[in-house]
């Protein structure tokens, strides 16, 4: 390098490091590779420690503590049944619209009852729902807590003898998990019924009785297991997600908005990773 | 250290460095720290304002983990107790926090006093209301028992904190500059107030050992009966209301800019 250097320079410019484009886009990829695994080291470690303060706290403080976690299924749950039954519906008539009445032109109606199961029952319902909640209850988790982080609300707990995690982070976890598995099977419900009643406006030659059989029979036992799985978990995830990102770390007021961001963005990926790892299962059943 | 002595000693620094929180990076705030409080103290911590007294106190009570340094609470090594452990002896320890105390906004009065005790005796608010009572009576604020901190005067904030930190009966409060932003009438009361829990048994037939930070020290020179500085990170130990004078005022003089001669 220093041969291709002009003759009057000196060793102090010499010394000088300027990485090219090259290097310097490795460079960021490289920061970018060591904070996910950073971010990934910190949810799987508060994760954990959610898990643990679930498994031998639970009866711990009930009589405040299991309000709490009420209060999260009507604020995660009963509170967006309004906006599922639109969006069951929306989905229904989507899916019925396009898929039930090309059936039926080509004869194929009989295979309405699977496509429903698939994409509804297997993939767009748990995932319709686990958003929902994740843009209407997961912010506003992360806007609460890291204020409540950034103005020493969580240090006024630990003061009073009160584990944050058992207090804030458990009713939050297990609210959001029983929500989205119980919203999910409304707007499953609201869904397939949904559909079936624009199939009937349209006219499609679709008897409720064969509709019914078929969505029967195109279910399987492991449907009912891996929803159940499926939906907990996305809970499970957004909750610990927006938990980890309001609490786990030591913020101030003007971080609370990038916080909420960098909580959606990842709790929509690690939603999608998770939908991908049960897609996997299913196709190994 | 053994007996008699071992259970007077409430808390005790030794060698103890205290650091800033993580959003500080951690830096050093205050060095050398060699304090103990022993039972019926009434300690009163002053410096300039940013010096760490508020770091300081948290270290003593527990919340902060030292740099460096032996820490004993209760005669126990804060190091060497679990999570568990840890919460059983904070909880004989009080903490009001400085600049409204850390009220919880989405709760009321009596359910921010109510907390602690529904959470370590796993009751309902009904339950608790007795004892809700007592600490709200003993700190002048009963009528506000049903309204939120956002629709109190601010000037109460760290009254409620008062309420609240009493509400667990502690044998220890520390209190981070209760005057700050008060008006003269709130710091009679507070005034009033920590002289006759210091001097009468007001929880469980005991005196409070009171700890406080206070940026002037001038409202506590007639009521402390220690008093301390923290000067360019330094723990100076000045002793009782005889010591402010000679050296000790000369540093107050000279941290403060107020003039304890004349003050």
């Amino acid at each position: 390098m220093t041969s291709t250097l002009p003759a009057n320079e000196t060793a102090s410019t010499r010394r000088t490091y300027h990485p090219s484009l090259a290097q310097r886009y490795l460079s960021w990829i490289g920061l970018i590779i060591v904070r996910l695994l950073q971010t990934i080291h910190g949810l799987g470690a508060f994760a954990l420690i959610t898990m643990g303060v679930t498994l031998t706290k639970f009866y711990e403080s009930s009589k405040v503590i299991h309000p709490l976690i009420s209060s999260q299924i009507h604020r995660a749950g009963l509170r967006l049944l309004p906006m599922v039954t639109f969006l069951g519906f929306a989905l229904g008539f989507v899916i019925i619209g396009q898929t039930v009445a090309l059936l039926s032109r080509v004869g194929a109606q009989n295979y309405a009852g699977i496509v429903m199961v698939t994409v509804v029952v297997r993939e767009l319902g748990p995932m319709v729902a686990a958003l929902l909640v994740l843009a209407r209850v997961g912010t506003a988790i992360v806007i609460e807590l890291s204020t409540n982080r950034a103005l020493g609300e969580v240090e006024a707990l630990e003061a009073l003898g009160i584990d944050p995690i058992h207090y804030l982070v458990m009713p939050r976890v297990l609210g959001l998990a029983i929500s989205i598995f119980s919203l999910t099977v409304y707007l499953i419900i609201v869904a397939l019924v949904g559909g079936y009643l624009f199939a009937f406006i349209q006219d499609v030659p679709l008897r409720p009785g064969d509709y019914f059989n078929q969505l029967v029979g195109s279910l399987r036992w492991e449907d009912f297991l891996l929803l159940a799985l499926k939906t907990f978990s996305f809970g499970v995830v957004i909750a610990v997600v927006t938990c980890y990102q309001g609490l786990a770390r030591p913020v101030r007021l003007e971080d609370v908005s990038a916080v909420t961001t960098g909580a959606v963005v990842q709790s929509v990926i690690a939603c999608i990773l998770l939908d991908a790892v049960f897609i996997v299962v299913y196709l190994l059943l | 250290m053994s007996g008699p002595e071992a259970v007077q000693e409430l808390i005790r620094l030794q060698d103890v460095t205290v650091t800033g929180s993580e959003l500080q990076h951690n830096m050093v705030r205050v060095q050398q720290v060699n304090w103990s409080i022993r039972r019926g103290d009434y300690w009163v911590v002053t410096g300039a304002p940013g010096s760490g007294k508020s770091d300081l106190l948290s270290t003593a009570a527990g919340l902060q983990k030292p740099g460096k340094g032996t820490h004993l609470i209760f005669g126990k090594p804060i190091q060497q107790l679990n999570e568990e452990e840890l919460i059983r002896e904070r909880m004989k320890i009080g903490y009001v926090f400085q600049g409204g105390g850390r009220l919880f906004n989405q709760l009321s009065v009596q359910e921010n006093i109510g907390l602690p005790i529904c959470y370590h005796q796993d009751c309902p608010l009904s339950e608790a209301q007795e004892k809700i009572h007592t600490v709200l009576n003993l700190v002048e604020i009963t009528s506000l028992a049903r309204r939120r901190p956002s629709e109190i005067t601010r000037n109460l904030h760290p009254r409620i904190s008062l309420a609240r930190a009493l509400a667990l009966q502690p044998e220890v409060l520390f209190i981070d500059n209760p005057l700050l932003g008060t008006d003269p009438n709130e710091t009679a009361w507070w005034l009033k107030f920590l002289e006759k829990a210091s001097t009468t048994p007001l929880i469980e037939g005991r005196k409070l050992t009171l700890v406080i930070a206070a940026d002037d020290l001038r409202p506590w020179r007639s009521q402390g009966k220690q008093f301390a500085v923290i000067h360019e990170e330094n723990w100076v130990e000045i002793g009782d209301a005889r010591g402010l004078g000679g050296k000790s005022l000369e540093l107050l003089n000279r941290f403060s800019g107020v003039n304890y001669n004349q003050a």
